[in-house]
């Protein structure tokens, strides 16, 4: 098992290796210019010279989609525990939820932009939007999903909601919570990215901003580098937490 | 120990506007500290009439009496233990909490709780008690849920084929546990099985269920005393009995 997701992970290194490997021969053989397409190479001396300035603008990013990311999980499990608790309460709320998900946040994000500033907040809150509506849904069939037969044998005790809540629900509702993490947490990055596009002060997206406004392309593409490696990190972070934290069971969701 | 009255008993699901009788007309007594199997075809509304029984299910008619009081009553004072096919143990808790948990839920502090060690003694799993449910095989896991239902200390046991998904040796072998464990505990035991050998070999008395509506057909009292000898011809005469009841019920 662990040799097999080791050779994956030579298998995928090797991919990428060879890809760049193309891209870089193809730049070369063609001579395309760097404005139109960078070298690999080219990028990553871009992003070796300014690694101070890129690390400090990802470190912002990573910030911000991760307040987000926690704030729209923390929110989503809230709503979901509720609606659980009150089922008599969950076609409103989930409507409303629904008009959320669907009203596009690219729209949404120059408003914030310009009710809130440049600052940090208008990019949390957009984080955390995108991350509310998978985590709410998810959370909801998860805690609808618990065995049947465990219920029937806490009821048959005479629990409380609020003890079948604890001792059955929210662990049944664990792999789905992380089902859903494991999406929103990449997508919380874009929506950082994105709210940034539209105005801040700091963070990869103005960096790619003032990249593509300066027709500076590997300093653009250094970014979506920085960008993509920051997302496959995350989703690491958020596998081996679910690995830890769900040790008993019906795992890989 | 309790006594069950079962009285005028009926019970309909709901299917699309026309109804299905699942029960029709039930009605038994059990006394205090008599083991009663209940035999039927699978679909004749046994589960059915435990899960009444339990509290787990509001029947459309009739009345449940255990030890005087209604069915959520009783399940509220925590007086029945009810065990289904399925172990139903907590995956994410070890062996001693899945067992331990039965006593912090809704907990009985004025009564004296069976202690956990002894009880996981007691079906041979005190070696386990730190495992979790998924490193243990289906006959310990519902050996595991054996001691998680003696924990509840109650005074009326309702089983519902509890060892029906085990291989036919496990299953004896549990049987005749679970029979010493009724005699060291002496509570009023109702089992539900569709296997008449077991039915026989357990119980004081064995009633007959009919299919679709189930209603009672007959009634067996199994005077043979216990550790009871299949090939007693006694014996055989009992299941020939029920087996005639039971086809005589189609």
């Amino acid at each position: 098992m662990k040799d097999s997701r080791d050779r994956g992970g030579w298998i995928t290194l090797a991919l990428i290796l060879a890809t760049l490997a193309l891209w870089e021969a193809i730049v070369r053989v063609r001579d395309i210019p760097p404005y139109l397409l960078p070298a690999p190479s080219q990028v990553l001396s871009t992003l070796v010279e300014h690694r101070g300035a890129y690390a400090a603008a990802t470190a912002l990013t990573l910030a911000e989609a991760l307040a987000g990311l926690f704030l729209g999980a923390f929110a989503g499990s809230l709503v979901a525990i509720l609606l659980s608790l009150f089922p008599r309460l969950e076609q409103g709320v989930l409507t409303l939820a629904v008009f959320i998900k669907y009203t596009p946040l690219v729209a949404i994000a120059p408003l914030l932009t310009i009710w809130l500033g440049f600052g940090v907040l208008p990019k949390v809150i957009i984080t955390a939007l995108l991350t509310f509506f998978p985590v709410l849904v998810n959370m909801l069939s998860g805690l609808h999903s618990a065995d049947q037969a465990l219920l029937d044998t806490l009821r048959s005790w005479h629990a409380s909601r609020l003890e079948i809540f604890r001792h059955v629900r929210a662990p049944s509702s664990m792999p789905y919570l992380f089902a859903a993490l494991k999406v929103s947490g990449p997508l919380a990055l874009i929506g950082a990215v994105i709210a940034e596009w539209t105005g801040a002060s700091g963070g990869l997206g103005r960096t790619m901003w003032l990249a593509y406004t300066n027709l500076n392309l590997p300093f653009l593409f250094a970014a979506v580098f920085v960008l993509a490696a920051a997302g496959m990190i995350l989703y690491a972070l958020i596998d081996r937490a679910e690995r830890r934290l769900i040790f008993w069971g019906p795992r890989r969701l | 120990m309790i006594e069950i009255r079962v009285d005028g008993l009926a019970h309909r699901y709901a299917d699309n506007g026309s109804a299905l009788w699942a029960l029709r007309d039930v009605a038994f007594q059990v006394e205090p500290g008599e083991f009663v199997a209940i035999v039927g075809r699978s679909g004749c509304g046994k589960s059915t009439l435990l899960r009444i029984l339990a509290g787990l299910t509001r029947p459309s008619r009739g009345t449940v009496l255990l030890g005087g009081m209604t069915a959520r009553q009783a399940r509220a004072e925590k007086q029945v233990a009810w065990m289904a096919q399925s172990p139903a143990l907590l995956p994410w808790k070890r062996v001693s909490d899945n067992v331990a948990l039965a006593q912090r839920v809704n907990p009985r502090p004025e009564r004296r709780a069976p202690d956990v060690d002894s009880l996981l003694r007691l079906v041979g799993l005190e070696s386990f008690a730190q495992a979790y449910p998924a490193a243990l095989s289906g006959g310990m896991q519902q050996r595991a849920a054996l001691a998680r239902t003696l924990a509840l200390g109650a005074r009326l046991w309702l089983m519902d084929e509890p060892f029906a998904s085990l291989d036919a040796l496990t299953r004896e072998e549990l049987t005749a546990e679970l029979l010493d464990l009724w005699h060291t505990f002496r509570p009023t035991a109702l089992w539900v099985t569709h296997d008449i050998y077991e039915a026989v070999r357990l119980a004081d008395r064995v009633l007959v269920l009919g299919s679709r509506p189930g209603r009672l057909q007959a009634e067996v009292c199994v005077q043979l005393p216990r550790p009871r000898d299949e090939t007693d011809p006694a014996f055989a005469l009992t299941v020939q009995q029920i087996r005639r009841a039971l086809e005589a019920a189609e």
